[in-house]
Parts: structure tokens; C-alpha cells; sequence
């Protein structure tokens, strides 16, 4: 059941992403982005198992926003980049202003719901700082990795991805997972978590390089 | 307490809601709209007392999505909103059932005190993620038609503003609390939350009626 939950959970992403740019061109990925930048948030704080694996319910929404920058960078003009980069900080901030508002507030007597708000955002501060960061320093990096092999004439957009998951992918996993985890689970289970979190990475991404292979061939329809 | 907070959360807003409108323009409110949407399902579930009123949570950033709406009505006109109601629903739909099928799956024993609160506030959250989904959609869409028609009537914003904000709360209200709360709660408990978030909603959404002359400002 969990494995089909997650399956399903697949679909609907890599099917959103080709939505999105089928129906709604570029501004349809720019609303998909910060969608998935705040449900990427919120996901970050648990952990799941399937067939005995323990992963970040992030790790779908993360590689699809990485997978949604690809296409925009490629559809993008240069001088368009600051803006995906300025709508992921807004996004963030807000969240984190909405946050932090959620949980200042006094709950009423009848209120049943506050203590386990406060067990998923604030026992889990470190999450709640460095998701944000982490996330903004890869999509960074991936504009700048992404700069640097179209300069070095790698044009495949599956070779771009598959280098920015299998070296960037790996740091995000690490910096995640330890500082995230950090003092709350052993040495062995973050190491355990961080491995789990980047293999599962590197499947989705897989999987997504074919979406963005054809979402790219798309030819904007107008259904006005 | 709360009541400062409640206040300095509508001057927050009203900045961040301005900030992206000088911006990013029609896409700043888009993009507004639809990050406060989603962070609205998220805080509803919790209750609090505001001026001694018992409320779900959400209720300003909620009223505040209505400005935003009104100030495209006012600038772009009506067509622009209903574009809006389309990529809302989508994206609110998408949101809340992502949350909630991850909610389903099985927990790890690692971190498990998070997990467990996880499970527990969305498992059976989707009631009151719906309520509040078709509430701000459905009144939206009826919020659009009345702004619009009051201006065309009287071009004075305040006007359009209060008069579709007392109208278009009350049914908001009732639409919320009636989908989430109804047979969970005693009907004399449903009519009392009803009154309570119309009062303090219609109360945001008058006090906020000069950020859409500041944004009818700005060019």
C-alpha cells in the first residue's frame, strides 16, 4: 500500500510538471515552483518507511523542484534567473513569517492541535533554518553548474541533471540529514538516512529526466 | 497577547501583499494569493481566542487574499480573478493531497514523536483543508462579480470594498464552518463559530480597504 501511495505521489508530480508547461507555459512552472517550494517544507519534517528504507518526504518534492528549474532555465533567457531565485526566498520567508505567527499564537482551551504543531516545527528548528538554506543554495548552484556545462558545450539536459544529482544531490543529502537530525537521531542512522535520501534521489531523478526530455520538446499551445 | 499578534499580522501581510504587488505586479498578487492559500490550510487547524472570539487560525492571511483579489478586480478586471480561481484550486487540490497521502504512509521509527504529530494533525485534516478550499474558491468567484458590479455602479472603492467584504464574508463563513464542523458539532456551537469568524473577517477586510488605494496608486 505505501509503495503504491508513493507511486502515486510520483506520478502526480512528474504529471504536474508536464501540465503545467503543456497548459500554462512558463508562468504555470513559476506557480508549479513556488507550490512545491512550500509543500517541500512542510514535507521536510517527516520521515517514512517504505520496504524498509527510511527517507525525507521531501525527496520527491526536492527533486522536482530542481527537475521544474531545469526547464526553466532552459526555456529562460539569462537575465530571467534572478526571478526563480527571488520567488523561492519569497516563498520561504513567507512561510517562515507564517509559520513562526502559527506557532506565537496562545491556543484556546479547545484547541487540540497545538502541542503536535510545536512537536513538528519547533523541536525541529534546525529543519525549519536549514531546509531553507540548503534548498536556496542549490538552486544556486544549479543555475551556476547548469551556466558552466552549457558553456563547456554539454547540451543534453540528461547529462546536466544527472551531474547536478549525483554531485550536488549528495551534499544536499548530507547537509540535510546531519544538520537537520543533528543531536536527535545516532551517528549511524543519519549515515543510514543520508544514504537512503540520496538513492532515492537519484531513482526519481531518473525517472524525471525522460518528463523534462519531453516537456522540453513541448511547442507552446495557446488554449485560450 | 493574541490580539497583538493578530494585529501586527495584518500589517505584515498587508507589506508582503504590497512588496510583491510593486514588484512582480498582477504576478506578485498571483504569486501572493497562491503561497497564502496554501499556508492558510496549514494554520486553520489550530483554534485560538482573538478579542474573545474563538476562531480557526488563518482568518487574516485568509481576508487578505480577498484584498489581493479585489485589487486585480480594480486593476485587470473580473476575468483575471476567475484565471486566479483556476490556478488556486489547482494548486490548493494538489497541496493538501500531497500532504495528506504522505501523511498515510507508513512512519519510520526515526525522529518518531514528529512523525506521529504529523499523522496526526492530516490524517483526518481533509475535511477542514476542503472546507476551507471550496469556501475561498466559491466565495472568490461570487466576491469577483459583486466587487466588480459595485464599482460599475459607484466608482468609489470603499464602497465596492466594505459592501462586498460584509457580503462575501458571511458567506465564506458559513460555507467554512458549515462543511467542516457540520454534525461534529452541536448547531448552536456551528451558528456561534460562523458569527465569530464573520466579525473578525469582515473587521480585516474593512481595515484593510486602504491597501487597495495604495495599490491603485502605484505604477
Amino acid at each position: 500500500m505505501d509503495v503504491l501511495l508513493f507511486l502515486l505521489l510520483l506520478i502526480m508530480c512528474t504529471l504536474l510538471i508536464y501540465l503545467s508547461y503543456r497548459f500554462f507555459d512558463k508562468e504555470g512552472l513559476y506557480y508549479l515552483l513556488t507550490l512545491m517550494i512550500i509543500t517541500s517544507f512542510s514535507l521536510s519534517f517527516k520521515i517514512v518507511n517504505i520496504l524498509g528504507f527510511d527517507f525525507n518526504c521531501n525527496v520527491i518534492t526536492t527533486v522536482t523542484i530542481f527537475s521544474i528549474l531545469y526547464i526553466l532555465l532552459e526555456k529562460n533567457k539569462k537575465k530571467e534567473n534572478k526571478k526563480i531565485l527571488e520567488i523561492s526566498i519569497i516563498s520561504i520567508i513567507i512561510s517562515i513569517i507564517m509559520i513562526l505567527i502559527l506557532n506565537l499564537y496562545i491556543p484556546s482551551v479547545n484547541d487540540i492541535v497545538s502541542v503536535d504543531i510545536k512537536n513538528i516545527f519547533l523541536t525541529n528548528y534546525k529543519i525549519l533554518i536549514i531546509y531553507p538554506i540548503i534548498l536556496l543554495g542549490s538552486e544556486i548552484s544549479i543555475i551556476y553548474i547548469y551556466n558552466v556545462l552549457k558553456k563547456e558545450a554539454y547540451n543534453s539536459i540528461f547529462v546536466i541533471s544527472s551531474i547536478v544529482c549525483l554531485s550536488l544531490g549528495f551534499i544536499f543529502c548530507i547537509l540535510f540529514n546531519s544538520i537537520g537530525y543533528l543531536f536527535a537521531l545516532s551517528l549511524k542512522d543519519i549515515i543510514r538516512l543520508i544514504l537512503m535520501n540520496y538513492l532515492v534521489m537519484i531513482l526519481i531523478n531518473i525517472i524525471y529526466s525522460f518528463v523534462i526530455k519531453r516537456v522540453l520538446r513541448l511547442k507552446k499551445v495557446n488554449y485560450e | 497577547m493574541n490580539n497583538i499578534i493578530f494585529m501586527v499580522e495584518i500589517i505584515l501581510i498587508s507589506i508582503i501583499l504590497l512588496f510583491l504587488f510593486k514588484k512582480y505586479k498582477k504576478e506578485g498578487l498571483y504569486i501572493f494569493i497562491f503561497i497564502a492559500t496554501i499556508i492558510s490550510n496549514m494554520m486553520l487547524l489550530k483554534t485560538v481566542e482573538i478579542f474573545s472570539i474563538e476562531v480557526n487560525l488563518g482568518l487574516v492571511i485568509d481576508t487578505i487574499i480577498f484584498i489581493g483579489a479585489n485589487i486585480i478586480t480594480q486593476k485587470y478586471g473580473p476575468d483575471e480573478v476567475i484565471k486566479l480561481i483556476r490556478y488556486l484550486l489547482l494548486g490548493s487540490f494538489v497541496s493538501i493531497i500531497m500532504i495528506i497521502l504522505f501523511s498515510n504512509i507508513n512512519s519510520s521509527i526515526l525522529n518518531q514523536v514528529t512523525n506521529s504529530s504529523y499523522d496526526y494533525i492530516n490524517k483526518d485534516a481533509f475535511r477542514i483543508y476542503l472546507a476551507n478550499i471550496l469556501a475561498m474558491s466559491g466565495s472568490l468567484w461570487f466576491n469577483n462579480i459583486l466587487y466588480y458590479q459595485l464599482r460599475k455602479i459607484k466608482n468609489k472603492i470603499y464602497i465596492s470594498n466594505i459592501l462586498s467584504t460584509i457580503i462575501v464574508q458571511f458567506i465564506e463563513s458559513i460555507i467554512f464552518i458549515t462543511i467542516a464542523y457540520f454534525i461534529k458539532l452541536s448547531f448552536y456551537e456551528i451558528l456561534q463559530l460562523i458569527v465569530g469568524r464573520y466579525i473578525l473577517k469582515s473587521l480585516v477586510g474593512i481595515i484593510a480597504t486602504p491597501i487597495i488605494y495604495i495599490a491603485n496608486e502605484m505604477k
